[in-house]
Formats: structure tokens, sequence, C-alpha cells
């Protein structure tokens, strides 16, 4: 065993664990959301990483999570081409196609829905805890 | 005009840029290493992300990356199946399949070697820039 064994961890379906803000009705629509590293998953985490699983089977994908803010900045990875989507920062709701990354500065009011396509996200907070 | 317009950035190839501690030509004969967010990109950025895409066409891959700490924490995020890499955290090494998450706490030594495999690796620093984030680079 290990001294640094617990600081590799691998991936769980967050399933149908709450995720404040966020309808895990629509978030599962678009396919699962992995839970890659918290602070439950490794003591002392100061990151909290979800990849989300992406496929929009309608003309759109659905509304999923209110507008809201974090107290830290975050960010959505879009790594590769082939999603569509929409983002509100702050008043303004602007589309775009990835690959792309978001940056949200703490307090910034943000919201993002997935037009279409498919691929992964990655969602990126600057702290061990969804919230 | 938009005022949050800047926060939304494209990705762009590192190419030929150094990257402290890494050898930027053995890096590259895994794959094209990419870089989605800095302070370059968006200056309040408070995080630094790069993805590596990476395909092993003679397994093992290269030695890239020397043994080096950083004073904020970094987290390696293999999102899909498919590779096979050495992660070496303090004196330990461990061979790890993806997908799968190595966090390195702040001051860890700490390499990576990837050993076979397709696919990609996101490297993430809860710094600014990477350089900045080392823990060499700190004074007390």
């Amino acid at each position: 065993m290990g001294k640094y064994d617990g600081l590799i961890v691998k991936p769980f379906d967050w399933e149908d664990r709450d995720l404040v803000f966020h309808s895990k009705t629509g978030l599962g629509e678009l396919g699962p959301l992995i839970a890659f590293l918290n602070k439950t998953m490794v003591d002392g985490a100061d990151l909290n990483v979800f990849v989300h699983h992406i496929e929009v089977q309608g003309d759109t994908g659905p509304d999923y999570v209110d507008v809201h803010t974090h107290d830290v900045s975050q960010a959505y990875v879009f790594p590769e081409a082939g999603l569509r989507f929409e983002v509100i920062l702050g008043d303004e709701t602007i589309q775009a196609e990835s690959p792309a990354t978001v940056f949200i500065p703490p307090g910034l009011r943000h919201n993002l829905k997935i037009l279409s396509g498919k691929g992964i996200e990655v969602c990126i907070l600057r702290k061990g805890y969804y919230g | 005009m938009s005022r949050y317009g800047k926060y939304i950035v494209k990705p762009f190839d590192w190419a030929e840029r150094p990257l402290i501690h890494h050898d930027r030509e053995a890096m590259g004969t895994l794959g094209p290493l990419l870089a989605f967010l800095n302070t370059d990109m968006v200056a309040e950025a408070d995080l630094n992300i790069f993805i590596h895409h990476i395909d092993v066409k003679t397994p093992p891959g290269p030695d890239y990356v020397e043994v080096h700490a950083h004073a904020v924490s970094q987290a390696y995020v293999f999102p899909l199946p498919g590779i096979t890499f050495e992660v070496t955290l303090g004196e330990e090494k461990h061979v790890v399949d993806s997908p799968a998450t190595v966090f390195i706490p702040p001051q860890l030594p700490h390499t990576v070697k990837i050993l076979r495999g397709k696919g990609i690796e996101v490297s993430i620093v809860r710094n600014e820039k990477y350089e900045q984030s080392l823990a060499e680079g700190r004074k007390a």
C-alpha cells in the first residue's frame, strides 16, 4: 500500500445524486455525468471536476441548469469539435462551438445550454466540491 | 459590444513554445499539446489548462517531463478509456489505466509518462501561468 495511492482515483457515474442548480433529468437526457475529482474522492482536493458525456437527441438540448453564481472561478472546457452551446454570462447570451473554453470569474451569473452535437464537456470548479 | 465575450476562448496549438521541465520535442511525438486556458488567453484566469492529444505509436511513450513540483495543486484528468500511464508521486510509481484522475497536492514531486494507447489528457493547474505555479519559482 503506497502513501500516495489515494491521490489516484477512478471516476464514477453521478447518477441520481443531487447537483445544486441542476435538473438531473435534463442533465441525464444529454448523457451521463461522471465525477472525476472532488474532496470526497481525494481528501484535500481543492478542485472539483466533472466530465459530461453529451449527445443531443432532438432539435436542441434541454434547459437543465438555473442561472447561478459561485464564490470561486469555474471553467467549462469542450476539448473537441462537435458541440454547439449557449452560455449566459451576466446579462449576455452567447453561442459558441467547440473546441472552446468558457472561463467564469467568481460572482458572475452564468448558465449553460447544449444546442446540438456530441462530445464531452469538462467542468472544473476551483474548490473541492460543487456548490 | 460584448462585455463578457472575452471569457470564451478558442484553444491553440502550443507548437514549438517551451514548457519548463518538459521536453517539447519528445512530448510532440505523442501528439499536439493545446492551450485551453491561461492568463494570456483570459487575463483574470486563475486556472491553467492544457489538453494533450496522445497517440503512442511505439510503446512505451518517451520520457518527456522531469520530476518537478508546483506551489499549487494540479490534476491530470484522463477522461476517456484507452490510455495506460505511469505516474511518479514522491518516491512511488503507479501504473494506471484511463479513465482516471491524479490529484497532485502542492509541493509533491511528480512526473507522468504515457506507456501506451490513444486519447486525451487534461492538465489543470490551480494557478495562473504554468511557470508561475512551479515551486522553485516562489519566494518565501
